[in-house]
């Protein structure tokens, strides 16, 4: 027998009190939503169940005992903390869910500049702990470009990735050990240790689970020395993607790690850089670290793209203000909605990656299909800007006008059937459909194509660690 | 009835850093390195525009849209993209001469303009754009042609009989008044004036027209009945500095930072007033 | 160099643009006792007050039926073509911006918007005023007489302001002009003026950070509750947060309060602008590196909201005591 909303509460109550219990209406509503929904969201129309309500973790054992009830009531649990999901990760599809926030587990535990590491708990703002580092001369490294609202519970649990990837990593690489909770209460610690081989590497069970295996309540990752004095910066115009992702794959392939290494289409290189663009391709690069490596970098980046002839150079003034202004913040968010809500104008974005040889006929065939097989579309482009030996990511931006239909028919009309379009061409050509922001609840339907036989793997982790299903529900894993 | 809209593209100066902000006697700041903008008064001007003609079409009033720019082909982007809007026209004046603080230069290639269409029935420009802040194009334009100006316009509106329905602020509250055309709206603070964005469709429907450019030599030729007023001239720019104390509190959490920031400041101020 | 002051006697804002053109020409050092300030007014009732705080004792009053800048344009040439002076001074409000530079298109002179400060000797005159969205200031010399001004909004009255002892009148009456031509009907919404904003001791200013109208509902409650007044940075009013008469900055309000608390504003100089004369500034954002925390006396980086809701709860506890 199911718990009512109201035995819910109560029982929530009693485990964390009521000031960390939240249940008024218009948290409520929010909190039933990501940036998935929002255009639903700007217009009042809320589609998905009302959660429960929405508890403000202080400590872990708040969260053992929280998932512990869940586990036993079969209360599904949505695990939270900035609250800048993009794929529906945060949609409480289940009836009566609770939504456990992790944003008041704040505090930086510990920065040790000796052993290059820092610990946190899941709710510390990742720019609360960059600036920390930063004033000591340190940095993560990591940049995504929600840093401003995001905090490390949800960067480990989405797989983040920063814009500084292709010299630090993604978070799979910062990432020294953890704190999770799993749904029976079992609290787990995976200690800090520059190496083991040991068995499989379990770090990979929590990073990426989305909140769908167990609730993250601490993380510790690598630090670097901060050296921006030492930047160099390098940006290029040209002719075609192809140039671009030869350029990326020769700078990789020859052992260089610049920081940034970003290639823009035209559509996408306007949009960023329309004072300089002119309708052609954007390629920039970032070299930093010690000086000589820094300088070695970006000599050799240079060499490689004197020759193609296509590529004009640019004054790196022309990027600085874009360089000044990575980030997405409190306002820009702000700034969008209210443009959004004026002009029915939103905009989109799906992250893929695949390896060199594919990559360029995915970008392609992608745009070209978007143009013709959906409506109303005012920008479609992309740029690869995560770049590894064997391939790259492209990062698909699609801006559309809603037009002739209501709010709650958004996603149907047009974020599904572009979504669809990426995703189906990705794992065609033998790609990957999630590049950094996770599968949430809306990539689901190709989880399996994307997987293939290693879907038994993966089916595996959620039959072990959460039997009961209650983490999450129809993320990653369709709903059942 | 037939509405010109004149814009202008600027810097979005908001994008330089502090130390971007470097002059040297009446030399120009470097802007060329920033992404750039409508100005936020045209861009109102621009999307009233659209806003007006559109329930026109469908109450059996045409309303016919040219936008009007003076720039360098840096323009054509934000031209093409009001065609594929709905904007009949896009014109751009071509000028070599340094147009930042020169609103008359300005105003006479505007003025020239129409007197050569000799079809406008209103002209819609934003009160004030950034660089210069020359706040005069508008009201210039107005005089040059002799027509009626009305400034700090919020909102336009089709009204029976071929006559225009304008909302502007006025130093005594706001000032509703239906005008017979011809006459110059100046677009000041315009609520819910975001300028609305073109399709990619729209956009390559329209991608073959070309944009027309005209000379400004040949224009200025075409009317030369136009008065030249050559007006203020610019001697020397200077960097304004505001820095204050800036004293930071700091504080474990919000509430905290509140309590030092009431009683070691705001409490004692509070009580001098 | 002579000169003359126009104003608008229809305005209820009528004594800031007196106090604002005598702290202007004191502090340009330029008091004649010879110039002469002209009044279009619409309420013969009310006309005996408008020339008690008039910044010059040489008056001309001419009556009006209503204010509409081509009426009052038309009569302004007339009476000034025949004789003009060297320089004539508008206030920056609405009405004073348009004319000045339309006037000095009709007389054949040059004008100057938003005018900070005048320098003159006897061949020319220079001006400063605020370029590059006010990140700049511009030195401008005027080329053709008559130089016509509109001072930048929000001079302040100056403290030892000159005394005029006798004021002399003179009156004409031009109601009887007709209303122009291209209107077919004008009517006439008050509302609350500027001045609220602008006479305040105590404001709270919010920018976009405030993210939505109800948020702006919530600190229209919190500001009461601290007894202050309520403004807002331009992207608030015009995403339609807020009325349009809260706007604060160079193309709204300039308020010279004690103290303003500025909420969730980055503090762009268009925006600064606005707020600069205020006695203390108290700056609440969660970004350390954002202008107005540079810019302001105090600041506190946190959410605005947090620390807003903990000093209202402060200043209740006070005011309970
Ligand atoms: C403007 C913008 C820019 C972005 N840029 C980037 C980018 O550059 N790179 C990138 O990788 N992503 C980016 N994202 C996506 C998003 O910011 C990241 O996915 C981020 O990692 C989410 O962190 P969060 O704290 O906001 O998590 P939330 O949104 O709160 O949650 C995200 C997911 O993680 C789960 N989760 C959250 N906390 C926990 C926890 N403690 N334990 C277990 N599961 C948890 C949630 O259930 C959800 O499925 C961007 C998003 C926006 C809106
Ligand atoms: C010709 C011209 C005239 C103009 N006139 C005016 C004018 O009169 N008045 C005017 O205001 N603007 C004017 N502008 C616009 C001006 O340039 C700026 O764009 C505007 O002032 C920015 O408004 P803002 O500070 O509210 O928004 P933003 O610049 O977007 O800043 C929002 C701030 O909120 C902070 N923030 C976000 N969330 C929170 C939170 N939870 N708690 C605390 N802080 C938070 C952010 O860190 C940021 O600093 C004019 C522009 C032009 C070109």
């Amino acid at each position: 027998m199911s718990l009512t909303r109201e035995q819910i509460i109560s029982a929530l109550i009693k485990i964390v009190g009521t000031d960390q219990v939240v249940t008024e209406e218009e948290v409520l509503k929010e909190s039933s939503v990501d940036r998935f929904r929002r255009f639903e969201e700007l217009h009042g129309v809320y589609t998905q169940p009302l959660p429960a309500a929405v508890v403000y973790v202080r400590n872990t054992k708040d969260v053992s005992a929280l998932l512990k009830l869940a586990n036993e009531q079969g209360i599904n649990i949505v695990p939270r903390t900035g609250h800048t999901a993009t794929e529906g990760g945060l949609e409480t599809v289940v009836k009566n869910s609770v939504v456990l926030d992790g944003s008041a587990m704040d505090k930086i535990i510990k920065i040790d500049p000796y052993n290059m590491q820092a610990t946190c708990q899941c709710g510390t703002p990742l720019q609360a702990l960059e600036d920390r580092l930063r004033e000591i001369g340190y940095t993560t490294g990591h940049s995504p470009q929600s840093k401003p609202l995001a905090q490390l519970g949800g960067l480990v649990a989405t797989r983040s990735i920063g814009q500084f990837s292709t010299l630090y990593g993604g978070i799979e690489d910062m990432v020294v050990g953890l704190e999770a909770v799993f749904p029976n209460g079992e609290i787990t610690r995976i200690k800090n240790v520059p190496r083991r081989a040991a068995g499989p590497d379990i770090r990979h069970v929590i990073i990426g689970s989305e909140g769908a295996l167990c609730y993250i309540t601490e993380v510790t990752v690598k630090i670097f020395k901060y050296l921006p004095e030492n930047n160099i910066l390098l940006g290029y115009t040209l002719e075609k993607m192809k140039t671009g992702f030869e350029i990326l794959r020769e700078v990789m392939a020859e052992g260089y790690k610049p920081s940034v290494a970003r290639l823009y289409d035209p559509e996408d290189g306007a949009y960023h850089f329309s004072h300089f663009a002119d309708n052609k391709c954007v390629l920039i690069f970032m070299a930093e670290g010690p000086k000589g490596i820094a300088d070695a970098t970006a000599q050799a980046i240079e060499v490689i793209v004197a020759k193609h002839p296509e590529c004009v150079k640019v004054d790196t003034r022309y990027i600085k203000s874009w360089f000044d202004h990575l980030n997405w913040d409190a306002t820009d968010v702000a700034k969008e909605r209210a443009e959004i809500v004026e002009t029915k104008n939103i905009g989109n974005t799906t992250e893929i990656s695949a390896n060199w040889d594919k990559i360029n006929q995915i970008y392609e065939t992608c745009i070209e299909r978007i143009r013709n097989e959906i409506p109303d579309m005012t920008l479609v482009g992309g740029h690869s800007s995560h770049s590894y030996i064997n391939g790259t990511n492209l990062y698909f931006v699609h801006y559309y006008n809603v037009v002739d239909c209501k709010p709650e028919e958004e996603i149907s009309k047009y974020h599904w059937p572009l979504k669809k379009i990426i995703v189906e061409e990705t794992i065609k050509a033998g790609g990957s459909m999630c590049h950094h922001h996770g599968v949430g609840k809306h990539r689901t339907p190709w989880i399996k194509d994307e997987y293939g036989s290693s879907y038994y793997i993966l089916e595996t982790l959620k039959k072990a660690f959460d039997p009961e299903g209650i983490m999450n529900q129809g993320t990653i894993y369709p709903r059942r | 009835m037939n509405v010109l809209v004149c814009f202008k593209v600027v810097p979005d100066l908001d994008q330089l850093s502090g130390s971007d902000w470097v002059v040297d006697g009446c030399s120009r700041v470097e802007t060329r390195f920033i992404k750039k903008m409508i100005n936020p008064y045209d861009e109102s001007a621009l999307e009233l525009a659209l806003k007006l003609a559109n329930p026109a079409k469908v109450s059996g009033i045409t309303t016919n849209l040219s936008a009007l720019t003076i720039a360098d082909s840096g323009a054509n982007l934000t031209l093409k993209n009001l065609r594929a809007l709905g904007y009949q026209q896009a014109v751009r004046i071509e000028s070599d001469a340094e147009l930042d603080f020169a609103p008359q230069e300005i105003a006479i290639l505007i003025a020239a303009y129409i007197r050569n269409a000799n079809d406008f029935d209103l002209i819609i420009i934003g009160q004030q754009s950034g660089v210069g802040d020359n706040a005069k194009t508008p009201l210039l334009t107005a005089e040059l042609m002799q027509w009626p100006c009305i400034t700090q316009v919020t909102a336009i509106e089709n009204d029976p009989a071929g006559n225009v329905k304008v909302t502007s602020l006025a130093d005594e509250g706001t000032v509703t008044r239906v005008i017979k055309p011809p006459c110059v709206l100046a677009v000041g603070n315009a609520p819910f004036s975001t300028l609305r964005v073109p399709t990619l469709k729209a956009i390559k429907e329209q991608a073959a027209v070309p944009i027309k450019t005209i000379r400004s030599t040949e224009i200025r030729k075409a009317a030369p009945n136009l008065p030249d007023s050559p007006d203020a001239e610019l001697l020397k720019l200077e960097v304004v500095h505001r820095k204050r104390k800036s004293m930071i509190i700091n504080g474990a959490n919000a509430p905290e930072k509140a309590k030092i920031l009431y009683h070691s400041y705001l409490k004692g101020w509070l009580a001098d007033l | 160099m002579n000169y003359k002051v126009v104003l608008n006697g229809c305005s209820p804002n009528f004594s800031n643009q007196c106090s604002s053109v005598s702290a202007f020409l004191i502090s340009s050092n330029i008091l004649d006792r010879e110039a002469q300030t002209l009044i279009f007014y619409n309420n013969s009732a009310a006309k005996l007050k408008l020339t008690a705080e008039t910044p010059t004792s040489l008056l001309h009053l001419i009556e009006i039926n209503n204010y509409e800048a081509e009426t009052v344009l038309s009569i302004l040439a007339e009476l000034e073509k025949p004789n003009p002076a060297d320089l004539y001074l508008f206030p920056g409000d609405y009405a004073g911006s348009e004319l000045a530079v339309r006037f000095a298109y009709r007389l054949g002179g040059s004008s100057l918007a938003a005018v900070e400060s005048l320098q003159m000797d006897q061949h020319q005159i220079k001006c400063t005023k605020g370029v590059y969205n006010g990140y700049l200031q511009g030195t401008f010399k005027l080329s053709k007489k008559p130089y016509c001004l509109s001072l930048a909004r929000g001079i302040l009255p100056n403290r030892d302001s000159q005394v005029i002892e006798k004021r002399e009148a003179v009156y004409s009456d031009r109601s009887e002009e007709r209303q122009p031509a291209y209107i077919v009907k004008r009517t006439v919404e008050k509302a609350e003026s500027l001045d609220e904003l602008e006479s305040a001791k105590f404001v709270v200013a919010g920018g976009r950070g405030i993210k939505n109208k109800d948020n702006y509902l919530k600190l229209q409650t919190s500001a009461s509750l601290l007894g202050a007044a309520l403004g807002v940075s331009r992207p608030v009013a015009l995403n339609g947060w807020a009325p349009l008469n809260k706007l604060i900055g160079a193309s709204g309000a300039i308020i010279n309060p004690e103290i303003c608390l500025a909420l969730a504003v980055s503090g762009s100089p268009a925006f600064f602008g606005g707020i600069e004369k205020s006695r203390k500034i108290i700056a609440i954002n969660t970004d350390p590196q954002t202008a107005i925390v540079n810019n302001a006396d105090v600041a506190v980086i946190d959410d605005y909201k947090a620390v807003l809701d903990e000093l209202t709860r402060l200043i209740g506890e006070d005011k309970n005591h």
